[in-house]
């Protein structure tokens, strides 16, 4: 760059193109699951029936919720792997709950609140203390999950099936179950956060580059801990829900499900190393796996194939993240 | 003359950015060659590309009298060329013995690693160049200059025809050149051949035989040691064009060099950082620049990391409009109407992922300020980051386009328009216009006085000695954590500076 071009043109700051940002970011994935919902149904044509359908949505909801929390997680910079304890905790929590005759919502509130203090120890220890998110929650993966299993010895704790609970978490509205509006609307709060808030930017700033963030004057420790709250309120609705559509608190429930949440936020396009991502993405890449899930079943696959199916699309993604950076 | 290595016709381009225009590039065998040009000039380039570590997009490698085809970092090392290792390239966890034999492990007749041989052979390579290191220490035990040491320990070690050095000398004592002077020069009287890099003068006239000029990714010209000087050098790294901007610069300068007591925006009083670094105290007065330059680990980015409450200081008062202050982070030094303009743009200024207008926006303040409750404006901020593209001219294709794939130049100018958009009355702005285009560079000069003249208080920090004439009404030279000179608009001069900084009276 010299001189003459310094000076040359007036600056231009149109925005592009809604359509060719929503392809450059999420073209390649979008195609990925439309070939792979084009492939199920001609060969599969029960795929398509809408009961089909929207039981792919609603029985992804924790891999929705999860995967939500997992990007304000993975955006700042970090991973959380206590998901599947903590959700299986907060469906202990409020199993235990409504068994003493505890109100539903208040019940609903409660749970959430403990899962969001125990996001918020995450996030203090891995921002006060400086310990690494993947030590600090491994860690906690194995308290949540201890505290789980001591609520009620290790035994599952069954919810009354006449608990107006079962209605919230198993009913549907107009045919479309309730989770799914709560996914919806979950979406929306966190989409919200993300692109209109300053604590959503700070997300983004502290993941993309912590000393620049810290710079400008951005604390660390409260969008960490904020991010980790976020995650885990999440998760532990995620959890309750489980406990609600299988009528108990399980304490061997959810293993795994953040690695669930972590291939569904990187097959959405969200940067591992932090920064760089959206919200949108993570439905695309709950979508994917649901889809996967799916098909593997109606084509007659063990569930063990469907895993190795799972960590090979989790390490192409990630191949084909780096590939696009570079370019 | 025999050269050992001749670059002919090297295009090099960094993601669409040429930063090497055709250079032809001659080393005699057996000469001290000095490589000097500004931050940006391509130098690093130039060596890596010489060193294999980065492919060339055009041109030819003639090593030897032989043109090399294919070429990376192996047939370099096989070709008898090497580098002194950035410190990081040393691995810190293990002993100085086997940093140093790192690509030469020795072994016994079981083929393991034999580790008395490897300390004898590290401790007598130290001896020989009679350097006080023990083989058997931990790197990261060691004081950086001493690391420093051992790279270059290193390099020599492996005894190949070439050394590439760049900037040697960055955190070594003036005992410490000047010993490694002696060790270079040995090397030469073994035959060896030394490619020098550096920015200082003394330090490439005190060794080197010949002198290569670059400028903006072209050589200038190259000129034998003993039949130029400085001012000579200095003027082709610039060119001649800058040179008269600052020969106006400093006229106009000395026309408004005048009261002396003018009230202070920001007042150090004995600072202390550690227990062994010097008390400093300065003002930065109204309608001045301030600024402040030194080598590199002098103190000065140690010294902006207190006021801006990056790290913590021992003792000390900082008073901001007359009012004693404590900033314990960057957050009160913000409130108190402070903008830090970092030193390194990648690491410290830019979310690279980030968009331009994110970057722009991303102090909290301004964004607290613009929107309601937490929730921010984008409309707003949208209108303020378009106002500072245009002050600044940063060329962007939109506000949208990540700060990532924009010129070193441009990247610069977000960052200054991100310690702008926040109305700051006190700016500092630490090493601005490293590695950036000549074009950039002159605008933000002149911004730099435009703000000046709109009544912000500005601390200038930076320790490239070209430039601090251009930009400075008062100059403060620090050396070993220490004021050593406060130098005014008329004897703000390079050699001036030179003197102080290196300690030369």
């Amino acid at each position: 760059m010299n001189k003459n071009t310094e000076n040359a043109g007036a600056v231009k700051t149109a925005r592009p193109n809604v359509m060719l940002q929503y392809m450059r970011s999420y073209g390649g994935i979008t195609v990925v699951l439309l070939v792979m919902i084009l492939f199920t149904s001609l060969l599969q044509p029960t795929f398509l029936r809408s009961s089909n359908l929207l039981g792919i949505l609603a029985n992804s909801n924790d891999i929705f919720l999860a995967g939500f929390g997992m990007t304000f997680v993975i955006l700042a910079g970090g991973i959380d792997l206590s998901q599947g304890s903590l959700a299986a905790m907060s469906g202990m929590v409020i199993a235990m709950l409504l068994s003493k005759g505890c109100n539903f919502v208040l019940a609903i509130l409660i749970t959430m609140a403990i899962g969001a203090l125990c996001g918020a120890i995450n996030g203090v220890i891995i921002s006060v203390a400086n310990v690494p998110p993947f030590v600090v929650t491994l860690g906690t993966m194995g308290i949540f999950r201890g505290i789980g299993m001591t609520l009620n010895s290790g035994y599952a704790l069954a919810i009354d099936m006449a608990n107006p609970f079962i209605e919230f978490t198993n009913g549907r509205l107009w045919g479309v179950p309730n989770v799914l509006i709560y996914v919806l609307i979950v979406f929306l709060i966190c989409h919200f956060i993300l692109r209109m808030t300053n604590v959503g930017r700070n997300v983004y700033a502290i993941g993309g580059n912590k000393e620049a963030a810290k710079l400008a004057g951005i604390s660390v420790v409260r969008t960490t801990v904020f991010t980790y709250a976020m995650c885990s309120a999440l998760v532990s609705l995620a959890g309750l829900i489980l406990a609600g559509r299988m009528y108990s608190g399980l304490p061997s429930a959810s293993i795994g499900l953040e690695t669930k949440a972590v291939a569904a936020v990187i097959l959405g396009g969200t940067s591992f190393t932090g920064g760089d991502g959206k919200i949108f993405g993570t439905i695309i890449g709950v979508l994917i796996l649901g889809v996967l899930t799916n098909s593997m079943v109606l084509f007659g696959l063990s569930s063990d194939i469907q895993e190795i199916v799972q960590g090979v699309i989790i390490i192409a993604a990630v191949i084909y993240d780096g590939l696009r950076k570079k370019s | 003359m025999d050269n050992i290595v001749t670059m002919q016709g090297i295009h090099k381009s960094f993601s669409g950015v040429e930063v090497l225009h055709g250079v032809d590039f001659q080393l005699q065998r057996g000469e001290i060659l000095g490589l000097v040009g500004e931050n940006g000039a391509g130098k690093s380039t130039l060596m890596n590309i010489l060193m294999g570590s980065h492919p060339r997009d055009a041109g030819e490698i003639i090593i030897n009298g032989k043109t090399l085809k294919e070429y990376n970092v192996t047939i370099a090392l096989q070709s008898g060329i090497t580098m002194i290792p950035q410190e990081l390239a040393l691995v810190p966890a293990i002993t100085v013995g086997e940093n140093i034999m790192l690509s030469q492990r020795s072994a016994n007749s079981f083929r393991m690693l034999d580790w008395k041989k490897l300390h004898q052979r590290a401790q007598a390579t130290i001896d020989e160049m009679h350097f006080d290191i023990d083989s058997h220490a931990r790197l990261d035990s060691l004081p950086i200059a001493y690391r420093q040491l051992v790279a270059i320990i290193r390099a020599i070690s492996e005894n190949q025809q070439v050394i590439i050095m760049d900037e040697p000398t960055s955190s070594l004592s003036r005992e410490e050149v000047i010993h490694l002077h002696d060790v270079i020069r040995q090397l030469k009287e073994r035959g060896k051949t030394i490619i020098y890099i550096s920015h200082l003068m003394d330090e490439i006239f005190g060794i080197t035989d010949r002198i290569t000029i670059l400028r903006d990714g072209n050589i200038i010209d190259t000129k034998r040691t003993a039949e130029t000087n400085e001012r000579e050098i200095v003027s082709l790294m610039v060119g001649e064009q800058l040179y008269e901007v600052q020969g106006q610069l400093l006229h106009r300068e000395i026309e408004e060099d005048k009261n002396e007591k003018r009230p202070a925006a920001l007042s150090v009083r004995d600072l202390r950082r550690t227990k062994n670094t010097g008390a400093l105290s300065f003002d930065l007065r109204e309608g001045e620049i301030l600024g402040i330059t030194g080598l590199i680990g002098a103190g000065k980015t140690e010294l902006i990391r207190c006021l801006f409450g990056l790290d913590k200081y021992l003792s000390g008062e900082i008073r901001i409009f007359d009012k004693p202050v404590k900033i314990n982070n960057p957050i009160t030094a913000i409130k108190h109407h402070m903008m830090l303009v970092p030193e390194d743009r990648k690491l410290q200024g830019l979310v690279l992922p980030g968009s331009v207008q994110e970057n722009i926006t991303l102090t909290q303040l301004y964004r607290k300020k613009t929107g309601k409750l937490g929730f921010r404006s984008l409309s707003k901020e949208r209108k303020d980051s378009e106002r500072y593209v245009k002050r600044l001219s940063i060329k962007i294709s939109s506000l949208e386009q990540r700060v990532r794939n924009l010129s070193g130049g441009n990247q610069q100018k977000v960052v200054i328009s991100k310690a702008l958009i926040t109305n700051p009355r006190i700016l500092i702005l630490d090493e601005p216009t490293r590695g950036i285009d000549v074009g950039a560079k002159a605008m933000i000069y002149q911004l730099i006085r435009e703000l000046r003249n709109e009544g912000m208080f500005i601390l200038f920090v930076s320790s490239d000695i070209n430039e601090v004439p251009l930009v400075c009404d008062r100059l403060l030279v620090m050396r070993d954590s220490n004021i050593v000179a406060e130098l005014k608009a008329r004897e703000i001069t390079a050699d001036n500076i030179i003197n102080h900084v290196a300690g030369v009276k």
